[in-house]
């Protein structure tokens, strides 16, 4: 073993050490990469469910499968703020999807950032969906919402001022509400990064996913 | 040696890279495929909902559509089926089943929606208020209509007139504003607005007189002349009834009848004449008159008539509700127009539950003028229909002061045999 042969075997280790750390580097992005693909699909999936629920649950305000139990329509909503919305309607069952006949009340409404549950998440600003049938527990689940707001407007497609909404609710007058623009964020309740870390900001924007429903009608609100 | 290291290093690295390459990617996917999955839900809903509103079209351009020949209908890479069946509580019900298809990697898929609705005929009760020709007049700031209204002709609104029910009408809506003191124009349709719905004033007498003539009681005088008749219903199912020639002055002696055999599916009518009526109503009965020439056709209000219990609850704010320990109905037909007498019993108040139909007018106050005395408040607890308005107060307290708030149960449920249109409307949809 000569002076060369120390020379192969101290440069091959440098060579090795340098691929070493480049193959150390792209296993670090390639774990990133996995982890920000995987949160994408997380808020992607959980986005597209609760709009699922919320327009097939919306769709049905004021409806009855036995028609002649339905409520009056104007009067099928019963409550409604931007964060949250109460109404008549008939609830499908395991043997009945169509619904029972009976009419039940629904209300979903979104908690605080700052509750028990969702302050364990990494993310500050998730926030739980309530959903409750007629004087059930609760059921609510954190989906990673930030933004839950509902817009609503009248039969000439003007938008309602929340305090006129509040006063009617509170008289039990009909809300006139036709039309609801409903507005949803979702972001990835967990994180990747340091939330210390000004520069390497993780609670950002491009990490969320949007979703508008510009004008959802609910037919049996508006049919007679 | 030290190569051959790296090389295994590398080699292994690669397959890891592989291996963590095909998770992203695969993750990447499934988060666009969840986004595609909803638009394709998203898709094959609105096939349905839109072959359901094009059914819905056709019933109501013709009442006797029964499906298309070929009752598939292609649209948006799918197709919808619509299926129809009348069960025995609706005239018709209709099912539109949409099949959305779709290929992905090379094979076909398909996602299916549903949208069902149901329609009835249009009853007219059904309208907390009806008027086939609405004329010139306003509704104003301050006036509030209580139920579903709709008008044949085109409704004029001044400020912020509000609407409890949906409102429609054939030729439109006038909204004026800033004029006379009453604001900027904002009519307030808290059920809904639509326009144009063609709902055709129609009586159909022969139909009434059919069903009363089976099952019901009809007056006529023997000789073909016009007839009166009074009826005074009592709370305990009986009514009391007279008749006399339309023109002459004497009742004859009035006879108590048990309702129950009187009319036993409910229809009283009066082949061609006047009918006079009062009292408390114990039942769900439909009383009308057809006209016979001149001063005929009319229903004259003689004094309360109501229910045993009034058909509404009064809750804060003026609020009502339906109040469950109502089951009385009563419908009250003038193929001339229905008149409140005015005598001694009407001149302190008039309260009366019932759906009423005028063909040839609206309900109005016998010999009203602006000299009038204030006969206080006419409360109708039910709903008016009516082919114009009529005067029954003025301004000076002339007449009456008139309230008029619906009674919801007619929105589901009508008096027996109340007239109806030919013309469907929806009651029920899901989607």
């Amino acid at each position: 073993m000569g002076f060369s042969s120390l020379l192969d075997i101290i440069g091959s280790t440098m060579v090795g050490g340098i691929i070493l750390i480049i193959l150390f580097r792209m296993n670090d992005s390639a774990v990133e990469n996995h982890y920000l693909n995987s949160g994408e699909l997380i808020v992607q999936t959980n986005l597209i469910s609760v709009v699922e629920l919320l327009e097939y649950d919306l769709r049905k305000i004021g409806y009855c499968s036995n028609w002649e139990g339905a409520p009056v329509p104007g009067e099928a909503l019963l409550s409604a703020t931007d964060t949250s919305i109460s109404f008549l309607t008939d609830v499908p069952t395991d043997t009945k999807p169509f619904g029972d006949g009976i009419i039940d009340t629904l209300k979903y409404w979104t908690g605080s950032p700052l509750e028990e549950d969702v302050l364990k998440t990494p993310n500050p600003n998730d926030r739980m969906l309530f959903r409750q049938v007629n004087g059930e527990p609760p059921l609510y689940s954190n989906m990673g919402i930030t933004q839950f707001k509902i817009v609503y407007f009248d039969a000439l497609g003007n938008e309602i001022p929340l305090y006129t909404l509040i006063a009617n609710a509170s008289a039990k007058q009909p809300l006139g509400i036709i039309t609801m623009q409903i507005d949803i964020t979702v972001e990835n309740t967990a994180s990747y990064g340091d939330l210390a870390d000004e520069e390497n900001e993780v609670y950002s924007k491009d990490k969320s996913a949007f979703w508008r429903q510009i004008r959802l009608a609910a037919p049996s609100l508006n049919n007679r | 040696m030290g190569g051959k290291a790296i090389l295994i290093v590398v080699i292994s690295f690669s397959l890891m890279f592989t291996v963590v390459k095909y998770n992203s990617s695969n993750t990447s996917s499934n988060a666009a495929e969840r986004l595609a999955s909803y638009y394709i839900k998203t898709n094959a809903h609105n096939i349905a909902a839109s072959a359901a509103n094009i059914a819905a079209n056709e019933l109501f351009r013709d009442p006797n559509w029964s499906g298309f020949s070929q009752d598939t209908l292609y649209m948006n890479g799918g197709y919808a089926v619509i299926s129809v069946s009348k069960p025995a509580n609706a005239k018709a019900k209709f099912d539109a089943k949409a099949v959305y298809k779709f290929f992905y990697a090379g094979e076909e898929f398909s996602e299916e929606s549903r949208v069902n609705f149901v329609l009835n005929a249009t009853n007219y009760s059904r309208f907390g208020y009806y008027t086939n020709v609405w004329g010139s007049g306003y509704l104003v700031t301050g006036d509030t209509i209580d139920g579903p209204f709709h008008t044949q002709t085109k409704l004029n609104t001044l400020g912020s007139p509000v609407f409890l029910g949906k409102v429609t009408t054939k030729q439109g809506i006038n909204m004026v504003g800033n004029k006379y003191g009453f604001g900027p124009a904002n009519p307030e349709f808290k059920g809904g607005y639509e326009t144009p719905v063609d709902v055709p004033f129609t009586l159909n007498t022969s139909a009434l007189l059919g069903v009363a003539s089976t099952g019901g009681r009809v007056f006529q005088h023997p000789s073909g002349s016009n007839l009166d008749v009074r009826l005074h219903f009592n709370a305990d199912e009986t009514v009391e009834w007279s008749t006399r020639k339309t023109g002459t002055s004497s009742w004859s002696t009035p006879i108590v009848a048990d309702l129950d055999t009187f009319t036993t599916n409910g229809v009283i009518w009066n082949k061609k004449g006047n009918l006079y009526l009062s009292g408390t109503v114990n039942g769900k009965y439909t009383v009308g008159t057809a006209k016979g020439g001149g001063s005929t056709g009319y229903v004259y209000l003689e004094d309360d008539i109501v229910y045993r219990k009034d058909p509404l609850k009064f809750v804060n704010g003026g609020t009502t509700i339906t109040n469950p320990d109502c089951e009385d109905m009563l419908g009250i037909i003038a193929e001339k127009q229905v008149v409140v007498k005015d005598n001694a019993a009407n001149r302190d108040d008039i309260n009366i539950h019932a759906a009423l139909f005028n063909y040839d007018g609206g309900i109005t106050v016998e010999g009203i003028s602006s000299s009038k005395p204030n006969m206080g408040t006419m409360r109708i607890h039910g709903s008016l229909i009516e082919n114009s308005a009529q005067t029954t107060g003025y301004t000076n307290g002339a007449g009456y002061h008139q309230v008029i708030k619906y009674d919801k149960r007619y929105r589901n449920s009508t008096p027996p045999s109340f007239p109806a249109t030919t013309s469907y409307e929806i009651v029920s949809w899901f989607e």
